[in-house]
C-alpha cells in the first residue's frame, strides 16, 4: 500500500502539491488526473522519490520513502514516461534491460526476461537491436512499457505514457496495457490530463487542482457525486458528456437479451465483446434503438440489445 | 576506409615535411637567389617530437581538468557557476596569448612552466564550455529517467550524459587540441622549443626558409589533427552502447 500523509511540496514560494492525503492498495489502478499545472506529476515523482516532500511524508508498505536510498527504492518500482524518457543510445533490448542490470540479473535471466517483455507488449524479437530513433511512437511507447516491468515491480508509476500517441495507437496500447494489467495485478499509478483515458483505464481516479485533492472515486461514482462542495468544478472538468464515456467501461455481453430475439439487419450487429458506447453508437448511426449482439469471431447471433438496456445501465447499478 | 584518405594523406604530408624538409628545399633552391641558411642545433624531427609532447601534455591535463569541473558542476547542478563558466570561457578567448605569456613569465618563470599553464588556460576553456553545453543540451526526461531507473548519480553521468554529450565533447576537444598547436609555437619566447623555434629564429634573421620550415609542419599538423577529429566527431554520432 501506497500512502501519502499531509504532503505538501513547495518550489520557492509556489506550492505544488498542498496537503495532499491519499491511499492506494495494492493491485488498483488508480488515475491521477487534472489540468496542466495541478500537482498531479509531482504527486506521482514524490513516490519514487525524484522530488522530495516539504512537509508531511510517503509512506511505501508503512515505510517512509525517505528513509530508503533513493537507489533502492527507484529500482523496486517501473517508471514510464510520455516519448523521450528512452535513451537514444540504448538499443530496444539495453533500454529494456536497464533496471535489471543494475540489480545484477544473470546475463540469461536477462536475456530470457527482455524476450518475454518484447512478447508481452507486443513488439517483434527483431526490434531487439533497433535504437529508439528508428521506432514509431507506438512502438517507442511499448519499449517504454516492457522497460518500466523489466525487474517486475510491484508498483508502476506511468507519467502519461501514451500521451504523444495517435488516438487510434492510444486506444489499442490502452487497451493492451490493461490486458497486462488484468493479468499482473501491479500497483499502478498512472496520471493523464484526458478523461477519457481515465474512465477507460482507471480502478479510481483522482481529481486535482491546484495542488489539491478534490475528490477520488471509481469513475462511476464522480458522476453521481452530488454532495461534494466542488461539484461544479468536478462536473465542468469531465464534461457534459462524461455519462457517455462512462458507458465504454460496460460490455455488452452483460446487457444482453437472449429471448425472443428477432433477427434485424446483418449490418447492424455488434460483438460480444463491444462496450456499451459502440453498441450505441452504432443504433444512432442506423436510427434503430434494437440492434443484434453476434460471438467474436463469427456472425452468429447470440441476443439482442436494446436502448432502454443502455439508458438504464447505470441505474440498476449500486453506486 | 574511405572516409581517412584526407586524414591519412596529410599525416603523411606532415612526416615527409619533417623528415624532407631540407632534400626538398634543396631542390627548390637552386632556382632562387641563395640566403645563409640558420644553422639549428636540433633537428627538425626532434622539434616536432617536441612541439607534439608539449600539446599532448597541455591538451591532456586540459581534458581531465575540463571534464572532471563540468561534471562536478552537474552532479551538483550548480546553475551560477556553470553561467559563470561559460561566461568565462567566451572571455577568455578574447585575450592575446602573448599577453598571457607575458603576465605569467614574472611569476613563473622561463621555460616550460609559463607555456604549459599558458596553453592549458587557453584549452580548458572550450572543454569546458562545451562539455557543459552538451550536458545541457540533454533532454531532462532522458536524464529523469536514468535517475527513476535507480541509477546512482555517477551511473547517470557515466552510462547516459557523457555517451550524449560526447559529440559536443569532442567537439570541444577538437577546438583546444588546434589552438593548442597554434599557440605552442609562442613557447619559443620563453625558451620552449618546438616548431616555434624555427619562426622565431627565421623572424629574426630575416630567414624565410627557417620561418617556412617551422611554419609548413606545424600547419599540417594542425590540419591533420583537424581531420581526424572531424571524422572522430561522425564516430561520436554513430555510437552505440557497447558493454
Amino acid at each position: 500500500m501506497i500512502e501519502f500523509s499531509n504532503v505538501t511540496k513547495k518550489y520557492d514560494e509556489i506550492e505544488a502539491l498542498r496537503n495532499f492525503s491519499l491511499k492506494i492498495s495494492d493491485g488498483e489502478l488508480l488515475i491521477l488526473l487534472g489540468p496542466s499545472g495541478c500537482g498531479k506529476s509531482t504527486a506521482l515523482k514524490l513516490i519514487n522519490a525524484l522530488v522530495k516532500p516539504t512537509e508531511g511524508e510517503v509512506y511505501i508498505d508503512g515505510e517512509s520513502v525517505a528513509s530508503k536510498s533513493p537507489e533502492e527504492l527507484r529500482r523496486g518500482i517501473g517508471y514510464a514516461i510520455q516519448n523521450m524518457g528512452l535513451f537514444p543510445h540504448y538499443s530496444v533490448e539495453n533500454n529494456i534491460s536497464i533496471v535489471p542490470k543494475l540489480l545484477k540479473w544473470s546475463k540469461i535471466d536477462i536475456e530470457k526476461r527482455v524476450d518475454e517483455l518484447m512478447d508481452l507488449v507486443g513488439l517483434q524479437r527483431n526490434f531487439k537491436n533497433k535504437l529508439p530513433g528508428e521506432l514509431s511512437g507506438g512502438e517507442g511507447q511499448r519499449v517504454g512499457v516492457a522497460r518500466a516491468l523489466a525487474a517486475d515491480p510491484k508498483i508502476l508509476l506511468m507519467d502519461e505514457p501514451f500521451g504523444s500517441l495517435d488516438p487510434l495507437n492510444r486506444i489499442r496500447l490502452q487497451n493492451e496495457f490493461l490486458k497486462i494489467q488484468r493479468h499482473l495485478k501491479k500497483t499502478v499509478i498512472f496520471v493523464t490530463h484526458d478523461v477519457e483515458e481515465a474512465v477507460r483505464l482507471a480502478d479510481r481516479i483522482v481529481i486535482m487542482r491546484l495542488g489539491e485533492l478534490i475528490v477520488s472515486g471509481t469513475p462511476e461514482q464522480l458522476m453521481t457525486n452530488k454532495s461534494s462542495e466542488e461539484r461544479n468544478y468536478i462536473s465542468e472538468f469531465l464534461g457534459s458528456e462524461y455519462s457517455l464515456k462512462l458507458l465504454s467501461r460496460l460490455n455488452v455481453e452483460k446487457y444482453i437479451r437472449t429471448l425472443g430475439v428477432e433477427k434485424f439487419d446483418p449490418e447492424t450487429a455488434v460483438k460480444l465483446d463491444s462496450n456499451l458506447t459502440q453498441a450505441l453508437s452504432m443504433m444512432v448511426s442506423k436510427g434503430v434503438d434494437r440492434i443484434n449482439v453476434c460471438e467474436n469471431d463469427s456472425e452468429d447471433i447470440v441476443g439482442e440489445i436494446r436502448i432502454w438496456d443502455i439508458i438504464s445501465a447505470y441505474k440498476g447499478d449500486k453506486i | 576506409m574511405k572516409k581517412w584518405i584526407l586524414p591519412a594523406s596529410l599525416i603523411f604530408l606532415f612526416f615527409i615535411s619533417v623528415f624532407f624538409f631540407q632534400t626538398i628545399a634543396d631542390v627548390f633552391l637552386q632556382f632562387l637567389p641563395h640566403k645563409t641558411i640558420f644553422i639549428e642545433r636540433t633537428s627538425l624531427p626532434e622539434l616536432a617530437l617536441q612541439h607534439i609532447m608539449l600539446v599532448v601534455v597541455s591538451s591532456l591535463i586540459s581534458i581531465i581538468i575540463a571534464l572532471g569541473i563540468a561534471i562536478l558542476t552537474r552532479i551538483r547542478e550548480t546553475e551560477k557557476f556553470q553561467e559563470f563558466i561559460l561566461s568565462m570561457a567566451t572571455f577568455g578567448q578574447t585575450i592575446p596569448t602573448v599577453a598571457v605569456l607575458a603576465l605569467l613569465v614574472p611569476f613563473l618563470g622561463y621555460g616550460m612552466k609559463p607555456i604549459l599553464f599558458a596553453l592549458f588556460l587557453y584549452g580548458v576553456l572550450p572543454i569546458l564550455r562545451n562539455t557543459i553545453e552538451g550536458f545541457r543540451s540533454i533532454p531532462p526526461e532522458v536524464s529523469e529517467a536514468a535517475r527513476a531507473m535507480g541509477m546512482t548519480p555517477w551511473q547517470v553521468i557515466w552510462n547516459v550524459e557523457i555517451p550524449l554529450a560526447l559529440p559536443a565533447i569532442v567537439a570541444g576537444i577538437r577546438t583546444s587540441v588546434i589552438l593548442n598547436i597554434s599557440v605552442a609555437t609562442i613557447g619559443a619566447t620563453v625558451g620552449v622549443t618546438g616548431f616555434g623555434t624555427l619562426i622565431v629564429n627565421g623572424i629574426r634573421a630575416d630567414d624565410v626558409l627557417t620561418l617556412l620550415k617551422g611554419a609548413i609542419p606545424v600547419c599540417l599538423l594542425a590540419l591533420a589533427v583537424d581531420s581526424i577529429f572531424a571524422k572522430l566527431k561522425i564516430l561520436c554520432y554513430n555510437l552505440r552502447h557497447i558493454e
